[in-house]
């Protein structure tokens, strides 16, 4: 009788701990990270991970494929508290294998359009908001009323659709000249230089940024006076006055404290969802900011994360 | 141009009597040509005869002689045209929804690469190439012998080299030669992206040739000869003296070439171009500064970049050429020329291997060489780099090292 006592005595004991340490105790090592390749990006965004999340964690490499095997397999080795997907072949493997598991993805652009959204799912999108860009761009370029924008309708209509009534929500009126090629680029050019656009403004449209666009671009705006505002560094670096960009590094640190949060605090996955970058690095081109002169705000130079040449 | 010296038996040391010549490619066959040893023109070696007989050798000398001189004439002329750095390149990256550098190395050392500079591209280069040759068909030129065999008394009239067997005839004639030879190239080249897959370019060389020969012939005498005495070093009874020497120089315009490249595929699954390299007889020909033939080379060139290898932030481009070199004056010439190598670098620093090969028609000569150098980006789009050559097998005229250094910058309009 008493060892009967004793031994349910001791098994709800267990039974007690086990429910006070939570899930992460449950013989699984609380994180499971997937990234979708080794890359310096994807390496950039999981060390700053690692800075905030410093207990050990079972990491899968998938190589570059979305091979969803190789994950459920380690979710069933592990049972991890919560899945951390580093780039986009990861999140979209581990979306399918995670079942009940919360699925927390880092640096997936356009997660919605991947199907990275619902309950238990969230994460960090690699995608700047329009209105993030405006705010930081009328820090840089004085009395920015006017921005142009050529694009291509089919390709990235729907994003200058949305940043048009983002830019009217800060006093800026955004005019897109819609091309279906590369040659057209010139004539819609031409068409924003008559309507006296005080800047650029570039978007990651095929369509239009190619390397003999860009060239064109950015001399015919230097010629102008016209400030381009481009959609990658590696733009600034070749003459475009500035751009923003994530910080990978940073993605991983604001994923690594989602991923505490969650686990250490107790938050409930209920209310993951799809954020923004916390962090923006500026880049600004000295060159063409002298050149452009009193156009240009030099507070927001001086303030810049990186700066060319 | 050309100071010859021809040097007595017994005064070798003592007096040095320059003679000029018109050009250097006069300078080999020149040698003993004094005494009249060989035949219309060609070198030969006139020995001493005990029994008054004239005895002539030249006939092999000259053939082995000639054929250096020709060879000479052939590659010195020859020089690797080295890859232009590439322009700016990007690529929209899916992954990361936004557009990435896709030049993240600065081209290989010699081969072609299936990319173009781009549109309105303008890529400026300046080379300075420097090497000595070292052999010949795997005999090293400090002591490249050949061998002089007697001509038949039976010319002229008959063949001059049907010997008659068993006679002093089988004497043969061992002409030693040490051959310097040092070659600089001054090449300014210019290349320009007329579209963005098509681009035109011109390599202007300056060639500085500076040859000098020393020579010195032994006789041999064949234990089948029964009067072992006939022929003799000895001047006094009509020797040719054995130690001749020549030496001379030649700066100017090399054999211009003209290039152009189309690329037909951009990176799926590969860069692929073609090209044609088109060389003039602009280089004096009679002076080693170029072949004398007009040349044109159409080659396929392929590469593929790799970025981000092993998670790193090196790129890695292997690339292949594979084309034919049409001679257009003599179609035994023609080669079939190819390359093969691997460029991988960061940023700023590229380092490059090259295999180079190219196997002639008309003698089945197959050579083969390694090239391996850097490229170093040092400030904005100014590359500097330095690369060596070294030979892989002994096929035709080599040079142990070939050294160049250069600087190109690209512009963009």
């Amino acid at each position: 009788m008493f060892g009967t006592t004793l031994n349910k005595s001791w098994l709800m004991s267990l039974w007690c701990m086990a429910f006070a340490l939570g899930p992460g105790t449950s013989g699984a090592e609380g994180i499971l990270v997937v990234k979708s390749q080794n890359s310096p990006p994807i390496n950039q965004s999981l060390e700053g991970f690692r800075g905030v999340w410093r207990e050990p964690v079972r990491e899968v490499d998938l190589r570059g494929k979305a091979d969803s095997k190789e994950v459920v397999n380690s979710i069933r080795d592990v049972r991890p508290d919560i899945v951390v997907a580093f780039g986009p072949q990861a999140a979209e493997a581990s979306r399918g294998s995670v079942g009940e598991v919360p699925l927390l993805f880092v640096m997936v652009a356009n997660p919605a359009k991947r199907g990275l959204e619902g309950r238990n799912i969230g994460g960090i999108s690699l995608n700047i908001p329009a209105i993030m860009q405006f705010t930081n761009y009328t820090n840089v370029v004085r009395n920015l009323k006017k921005l142009g924008v050529i694009f291509d309708e089919k390709k990235t209509g729907d994003m200058i659709k949305e940043a048009k009534a983002e830019a009217a929500r800060i006093g800026i009126e955004l005019i897109g000249v819609s091309v279906s090629s590369q040659r057209a680029v010139g004539d819609a050019l031409k068409t924003l230089l008559e309507q006296k656009i005080d800047a650029l403004w570039m978007v990651p449209d095929e369509t239009v940024v190619t390397p003999a666009s860009f060239q064109f671009l950015q001399r015919e705006t230097s010629r102008n006076k016209l400030p381009l505002l481009a959609a990658a560094e590696i733009f600034v670096e070749k003459g475009a006055l500035a751009s923003l960009s994530v910080d990978y590094g940073d993605m991983g640190r604001q994923a690594g404290e989602i991923a505490s949060q969650i686990i250490k605090d107790r938050k409930s996955t209920e209310g993951l969802k799809t954020v923004s970058p916390a962090k923006l690095n500026l880049a600004i081109n000295l060159e063409t900011s002298r050149h452009l002169g009193e156009l240009v705000n030099q507070d927001a130079v001086n303030s810049a994360s990186r700066t060319y040449p | 141009m050309i100071r010859r010296i021809p040097t007595c038996l017994f005064l070798s040391s003592l007096f040095i009597n320059p003679l000029s010549a018109d050009d250097l490619v006069d300078l080999i066959p020149g040698l003993y040509s004094r005494s009249g040893g060989g035949f219309d023109g060609a070198p030969g070696i006139r020995i001493g005869s005990a029994d008054g007989h004239e005895a002539h050798f030249g006939f092999g000398s000259a053939v082995a002689l000639r054929s250096l001189n020709q060879q000479l004439g052939q590659d010195f002329a020859v020089f690797p045209f080295n890859s232009a750095v590439g322009a700016f390149n990007f690529a929209f990256d899916p992954d990361l929804g936004t557009f990435v550098s896709t030049t993240d190395t600065h081209g290989p050392l010699f081969a072609e690469r299936g990319q173009t500079l781009g549109k309105k591209n303008l890529d400026l280069a300046f080379a300075f190439t420097f090497f000595d040759y070292n052999s010949f068909n795997g005999q090293s030129l400090d002591r490249y012998h050949i061998r002089g065999t007697h001509i038949a008394a039976s010319f002229p009239g008959g063949d001059p080299s049907q010997i008659d067997p068993g006679t002093y005839e089988e004497d043969t004639v061992d002409l030693r030669l040490k051959v310097k030879a040092a070659v600089k190239i001054y090449s300014l080249v210019a290349n320009y992206g007329i579209t963005e897959s098509l681009e035109a370019g011109v390599l202007v060389p300056l060639v500085d040739v500076n040859l000098r020969v020393n020579s010195q012939w032994s006789l041999v005498v064949s234990p089948n000869n029964p009067t072992p005495d006939v022929h003799t070093e000895d001047p006094a009874q009509g020797a040719e003296p054995r130690n001749d020497r020549a030496s001379g120089s030649a700066f100017g315009l090399g054999d211009v070439i003209f290039r152009s490249k189309y690329q037909m595929l951009h990176d799926h699954p590969m860069d692929l171009a073609a090209a044609v390299l088109v060389k003039l007889p602009t280089g004096d020909e009679s002076n080693y500064l170029g072949s004398g033939d007009t040349r044109v080379r159409p080659l396929l060139a392929a590469s593929k970049r790799f970025a981000d290898v092993f998670g790193t932030p090196l790129g890695i481009t292997p690339h292949v050429n594979l084309g034919y070199e049409f001679n257009l004056e003599d179609s035994d010439l023609g080669s079939i020329e190819y390359a093969l190598g691997v460029e991988a670098g960061a940023r700023r620093v590229t380092l490059a291997v090259d295999f180079l090969g190219s196997r002639r028609d008309g003698d089945g000569q197959h050579r083969m060489a390694a090239a391996v150098g850097a490229k170093w980006n040092v400030w904005k789009r100014l590359v500097l780099s330095t690369n060596f050559i070294v030979p892989l097998n002994d096929d035709g005229l080599r040079s142990d090292l070939i050294t160049t250094v250069g600087a190109e910058y690209s512009f963009t309009f």
